[in-house]
């Protein structure tokens, strides 16, 4: 290389470079000397929030939900989804007392109260109109024999902002319990209040929801319940009770022996 | 005097007659992308005004005074982006801290268009042109305010059309750019203002 290249080669490099390192030097010393001070628990309690900007607290972001907690307009147990968990960081973080009671503290879960959807139900007339339940619904209580079947259009998928429930059209939508968050939108969506919320560590649910006589459902329905009390004379735990129409488990007292699932002559208990 | 009616004519010309963005087409993104509102166009031309006028100072005198002498004229593209980005970074570090409510206003309208080509444009324009220092800084001001008026121009049209019966095929996108074409037309009418 002849030495005129070099020396243009040169100073441009170290003409960027110097223009480049007064820039950055610049730059971090105006970082430091006009620096604003924040609210350190700001960056805390939004670490310890779950980050899914959902907005089911009311704030836009979970940034604006960390800045309301740390400014106290807002209380420590605003995240929804977070649940005890979170609350107990931000309590910690911002040292103040627990506010809700522990009991409160559960982790839920969400469950669709019916096994059997149109697939599984006989129906009393053919739905032809938009396909969501809420219009189904909305149509002399839907298209099925069972007034408290699914309907099956998958309104409560549409209403789950973190895709925790996989459906197939004209089934029962399946709920995937590890990625539920409890944000009990889908309660709010099912035209049937079917999804009501379980606690985490019950495994085991009869799923449905009817207020039929079982001789009625048994006629119609492949996997309702009959009420026929085998499951509630079977467990060996007495966990299952049956004040009203449907049998009850109490988590309590379940040690998930399976010996309801077995002997349910309709299948309507069922292991999530 | 006769300098300043050149500094009168430079504006002018900035503003109206080579519009950055109905004559030169620089800029189109934010242009398209900033106005269907008059607020945020109102910021966003603001933060133009501010970083042109800077961009064009200092970009003067990176060249005059460092490219110039050393004789890397070619280096001026990546040198110019490198000092503009830097000063605008820079500014707003101090805007944060001196004034939040100038800060709220500009908001992120001041990053967005660090390296915007309108910004970069102006900077080797005015080197083009051989304008002097106060020139090319008036230059910058001038097409600043040229880029905010079709800004708002633009935002106000939007928002009449917002509430206007539109064909469905040409709803969004089609319509602003056939606004903007037009747009464009009429500022036509400028050319031959300034001789």
């Amino acid at each position: 290389m002849d030495p005129e290249s070099l020396k243009i080669l040169l100073a441009s490099v170290i003409t960027l470079g110097g223009i480049g390192f007064i820039c950055g030097f610049g730059l971090a010393y105006a970082a430091n000397k006009f620096r604003v001070e924040k609210d350190p628990r700001i960056a805390e309690i939004l670490q310890a929030l779950p980050g899914a900007n959902c907005g089911a607290c009311g704030y836009p972001s979970c940034a604006a939900a960390a800045e309301a907690i740390a400014k106290g307009v807002a209380g420590a147990n605003l995240c929804k989804i977070g649940g005890a968990e979170t609350t107990q960081k931000i309590v910690q973080i911002l040292g103040v007392t627990t506010g809700p009671p522990a009991d409160k503290a559960e982790k839920m879960l969400a469950v669709v109260q019916c096994g059997a959807g149109p697939e599984a139900c006989d129906q009393k007339s053919i739905y032809v109109g938009e396909p969501t339940c809420a219009a189904a619904s909305l149509a002399g209580g839907g298209f099925l024999m069972c007034d408290a079947g699914c309907l099956g259009f998958g309104d409560c998928v549409k209403a789950c902002q973190f895709g925790a429930i996989h459906h197939e059209s004209g089934r029962v939508p399946i709920i995937l319990r590890e990625k539920c968050t409890a944000c009990e939108k889908c309660v709010a969506a099912c035209p049937k209040n079917l999804i009501k919320m379980y606690p985490a560590r019950q495994e085991i649910f009869v799923l449905c929801n009817t207020a039929d006589k079982g001789a009625e459902v048994k006629k119609y329905c492949r996997t309702g319940c009959i009420a026929c009390r085998i499951c509630v004379n079977k467990c060996p735990e007495q966990a299952i009770s049956m004040d009203g129409r449907i049998p009850e488990i109490d988590p309590e007292k379940c040690r998930r022996q399976k010996v309801c699932i077995a002997a349910c002559p309709q299948k309507t208990i069922q292991q999530l | 005097m006769e300098e300043i009616q050149k500094l009168g004519l430079i504006i002018i010309s900035a503003v109206l007659v080579n519009n950055f963005i109905l004559t030169r087409f620089l800029g189109i993104c934010p242009f398209v992308g900033i106005s269907s509102q008059i607020d945020s166009s109102l910021g966003m031309g603001s933060a133009v005004i501010f970083v042109m006028t800077l961009a064009s100072a200092v970009a003067w005198l990176v060249q005059t005074f460092m490219l110039v002498p050393l004789g890397l004229g070619f280096l001026q593209t990546i040198a110019f982006i490198l000092v503009i980005a830097g000063l605008v970074q820079f500014t707003e570090t101090v805007i944060n801290k001196i004034s939040p409510t100038l800060k709220s206003a500009l908001g992120i309208y001041l990053p967005l268009i660090t390296t915007n080509c309108a910004v970069l444009g102006v900077a080797i324009l005015n080197i083009n042109s051989n304008y002097s220092f106060i020139q090319a800084t008036i230059n910058g001001f001038g097409s600043g305010v040229g880029f905010t008026l079709a800004l708002l121009l633009m935002a106000g049209i939007r928002e009449r059309l917002d509430l206007s019966p539109i064909p469905k095929f040409l709803q969004g996108a089609p319509i602003t750019l056939i606004t903007a074409g037009l747009m464009s037309i009429a500022f036509l009418g400028f050319v031959g203002m300034i001789k």
